[in-house]
């Protein structure tokens, strides 16, 4: 970022809206001599398919277990547990992408602010005295470097959100898949054997304990899941700081605030002001 | 690398662009403001600068175009944020049935974050085009003074 010119260099982020052709990139030696060129492909993140599979896995043991529950006799009540168990199994990819895209939001907001803050410490302050520097200055420092700051907080705040959602998610359709694989052996087993009334008992025992299981698991879930009111809250209120810091009284609906340069940094009635070289200000 | 036969054609571009091939436009235009900007003499104590305020005034540019670039980033950032929409809210596909009523409170905050960022862009962008005219109006007072 050694230019001095009008136009900003190109930039390049990683995420899903990285370019889509091949880029191209030449390295050269000290003299500048193009010495090779490398030629770089960008990777989209695409969904690994480990929710597709379980799901696949899991719909036949769904079927035997459900054929079981309908002959105990406890069909239906067996059978909404069932529903309910499998309605919460959630994609985890769905948050690990949003985890791993909020970091990287992160990430290219904090070097954006980093280039404009040592671009005003490098560029500015050693060449300028006067108004405008002063000004630029109290840009930077107050202005933009806070309204970067609570953007930041907050796509640091959903990632990690995002990640405990994804670990929980995660963990639920495992426990999910582990209790439908672990039951539907035994069910389909003692389902065989209902005709007689010793297996009628015996599944409805089955189909009871494996009812309280889920039970329990969705429970568990629901409960794990609500926990994240707090988290929420934590965003929220951040949310809060940031709509502080960006419009009027805090409020979208009364517009954004004003933060812009005052316009006397390019009035050229007030440059000799504004605008005062370090070198002479100094002599 | 003096000596050995020149296998392509020539370079048509001032500053010749270094071998074994041509540059692409945008590296080109790049590459030669570069040299300019280090060739120019860093500003002394002395008095005695014959680029004195261009440098100065070229460290304005090179810092207008610093935010016009953060503008840029902000604003790439901006569109990247994510949202639970469509088949992410199919139960059983995406979202688990008890964080549906937490994504509406998600989507706001991924709203506000968006609408924020646009604004910061738009600030920076804004504010760039301010800068880029202060170097402008300084160029100019500079070569009347010069002509005067």
């Amino acid at each position: 970022m050694t230019v001095p010119s009008g136009e900003p260099p190109k930039l390049i982020l990683p995420g899903p809206t990285a370019p889509t052709g091949d880029q191209r990139l030449y390295v050269t030696n000290a003299n500048g001599a193009v010495q090779r060129t490398i030629t770089v492909s960008p990777t989209p993140r695409t969904d690994p398919g480990f929710y597709r599979r379980l799901i696949q896995g899991l719909n036949p043991l769904r079927q035997s277990s459900r054929a079981a529950m309908a002959l105990s006799g406890l069909g239906l009540a067996a059978l909404a547990l069932d529903v309910a168990a499998t309605l919460n199994a959630g994609n985890p990819f769905l948050f690990s992408l949003r985890r791993d895209l909020w970091k990287d939001m992160a990430g290219a907001l904090e070097g954006s602010r980093s280039d404009l803050w040592r671009s005003f410490f490098d560029d500015i302050t050693p060449y300028w005295q006067g108004l405008a520097a002063q000004n630029l200055q109290q840009y930077i420092r107050f202005n933009v470097n806070g309204l970067y700051g609570q953007l930041g907080k907050i796509s640091g705040a959903m990632s990690s959100t995002m990640n405990s959602q994804y670990k929980e998610v995660m963990e639920y359709d495992l426990s999910v898949f582990g209790l439908y694989a672990a039951s539907a052996p035994i069910l389909r087993a003692v389902a065989a054997m209902s005709t007689h009334p010793v297996g009628k008992v015996a599944l409805m025992t089955q189909v009871g304990v494996f009812m309280s299981a889920a039970g329990n698991l969705v429970k568990q879930f629901t409960d794990v899941y609500n926990s994240y009111e707090s988290e929420l809250n934590k965003l929220e209120l951040k949310l809060n700081d940031l709509r502080g810091a960006f419009y009027r009284a805090g409020n979208p609906a009364l517009g954004a605030r004003d933060l812009h340069l005052t316009d006397a940094i390019a009035d050229p009635d007030v440059l000799d002001e504004y605008w005062v070289p370090a070198a002479k200000g100094s002599s | 690398m003096a000596g050995s036969p020149t296998l392509v054609s020539p370079c048509p571009h001032t500053p010749a662009c270094p071998p074994p091939a041509c540059l692409p436009q945008s590296l080109r235009a790049q590459s030669a403001r570069t040299v300019s900007a280090r060739l120019a003499p860093p500003p002394d104590d002395t008095g005695n600068r014959p680029n004195g305020y261009d440098v100065s005034e070229g460290y304005v540019r090179k810092f207008a175009g610093t935010m016009d670039s953060s503008a840029v980033g902000v604003d790439t950032v901006k569109h990247w944020t994510p949202r639970f929409e469509g088949w992410h809210l199919i139960p059983m596909a995406g979202v688990p049935i008890v964080g549906l009523m937490f994504v509406d409170r998600f989507n706001t905050v991924s709203d506000a974050w968006q609408d924020c960022a646009g604004i910061l862009s738009r600030l920076l962008r804004d504010d760039s085009g301010k800068v880029f005219q202060a170097a402008d109006n300084y160029a100019a007072a500079d070569r009347k003074s010069k002509t005067a």
